[in-house]
């Protein structure tokens, strides 16, 4: 057998039983101790691109930085005063729920995490984080970052996990409007776009408006935000309005989440 | 001792294209220096270990991917595979047009992969979902002659250190 047609051989055989293997589940024990063990290193990849890159978008924002910073008190104080009177509301709802006898909503716990791998294709969007299921983490876990929903738990080892970022194409979250009872289907679009689909003609919607998780299916919480309604497309002869959604989360500089668990 | 170094070049570009380059995107689009460095790799050492070096980064990358496990093992020693092909005995130097057109050949097929399994998962593409591959292409293509001309001069110090130890 010629030489080159024999080292091909010999790497599709090598490939193949690789890839049966993992199908089988034989080598879920490698590939965790394999993320376990590199979980380290590619955390200090990942904290040493944080810094840089906080370095250099502080040296070229330094003239934004103090209007940002001038904007950013203001919004302290606006929203210092909406949490004085969003807790009066919530010792108003707790105080009625025990009136009606309705069980305590909520019963959540939140696991902090840090981004050790993103995957490098701009087609797919997937991060691994450095928890799992020794933290109790497991699949179908709200992952939220700065206050906004970025994704769900897709897959856990023992000491981390991967996450399917809302972005991906193959990601569907149940959401609805806030400003309506309006629902649909957050879809992640190649090139790293949300769209919310299967909204039925004729419901309330509007540019501008706020996406949030329905909480309906899943363990993903009711209320998390995604982001805001940018554009609506009515497409004719079509039973639906699909409706492009820009994120709120800054998908692209994801360093610190936080994973939601029941 | 030429065979560890690129072991850790190899490592040290798995971990910058997993961990650190993805916050410092260009149109999204993450540079993959370790398929650039492979196919410069197959050019210039015989034998099998650009296809240890791309089944061992290969792995790696599919561990952490969304993809079906042994995606980024297949691509990875398809590029190995490929240069072989074209060059059997290698060659003593890099061609730009040559590595230029692998590199970015290897880059289409990764890329028309992960739209073929989008499919498979059933995600189904307007025209206007092929922009990120051409986008893809183009950042590639940069980033393809930035490493061309570093990977020249890893590979002269690399012949060099050879010489130098054969000679020992």
């Amino acid at each position: 057998m010629p030489k080159k047609l024999s080292i091909l051989l010999i790497v599709i055989i090598f490939a193949s039983i690789l890839i049966f293997a993992n199908s089988r589940g034989f080598l879920s024990n490698a590939v965790g101790t394999t993320q376990s063990v590199s979980a380290p290193i590619a955390l200090f990849f990942s904290q040493f691109s944080g810094r840089t890159s906080g370095f250099f978008s502080g040296v070229f924002r330094l003239g934004g930085l103090q209007r940002e910073n001038a904007e950013l008190k203001d919004s302290v104080n606006r929203l210092q005063a909406e949490v004085a009177q969003l807790a009066e509301n919530k010792k108003e709802n707790d105080s009625l729920r025990k009136l009606l006898g309705f069980a305590q909503s909520g019963g959540y716990s939140y696991e902090p995490a840090e981004v050790i791998v993103f995957d490098p294709s701009n087609i797919r969007g997937m991060i691994t984080i450095n928890k799992g299921s020794k933290e109790g983490l497991t699949n179908g876990m709200a992952v939220i970052s700065d206050g906004f929903l970025v994704g769900r738990i897709s897959e856990t080892a023992e000491h981390t996990a991967k996450v399917q970022l809302i972005i991906d194409p193959t990601s569907a979250i149940p959401v609805t409007l806030q400003s309506a009872n309006t629902n649909g289907i957050a879809k992640g679009e190649i090139g790293f776009g949300l769209s919310m689909e299967k909204i039925p003609q004729g419901e309330q919607i509007k540019e501008g408006d706020t996406v949030i998780t329905s909480g309906l299916g899943g363990d993903i919480p009711k209320g998390l935000i995604l982001g805001k309604v940018e554009k609506i497309e009515k497409l004719e002869n079509s039973l639906f309005i699909n409706a492009l959604v820009r994120p709120f989360a800054d998908m692209g500089n994801l360093f610190r989440v936080i994973v939601i668990k029941k | 001792m030429i065979y560890l170094i690129n072991i850790a070049i190899a490592a040290v570009l798995s971990f910058l294209s997993l961990s650190f380059f993805p916050y410092f995107k260009i149109f999204g689009v993450v540079p993959l220096f370790v398929i650039y460095f492979i196919v410069a790799l197959t050019y210039f050492r015989r034998g099998f270990e650009p296809f240890a070096m791309a089944a061992f980064v290969g792995i790696f990358f599919d561990i952490f991917s969304p993809n079906p496990f042994g995606f980024y093992l297949t691509i990875f020693l398809l590029a190995a595979g490929i240069v072989r092909y074209i060059f059997p005995e290698g060659m003593n130097r890099l061609s730009f047009w040559y590595y230029g057109g692998v590199c970015l050949g290897i880059v289409l097929i990764y890329l028309l992969a992960q739209y073929g399994i989008l499919y498979m998962e059933g995600v189904r593409f307007e025209i206007i979902n092929f922009w990120p591959l051409m986008l893809s292409l183009l950042v590639h293509a940069f980033f393809v002659i930035i490493f061309y001309v570093a990977l020249e001069h890893l590979f002269d110090w690399e012949k060099s250190l050879e010489s130098k130890l054969k000679r020992r």
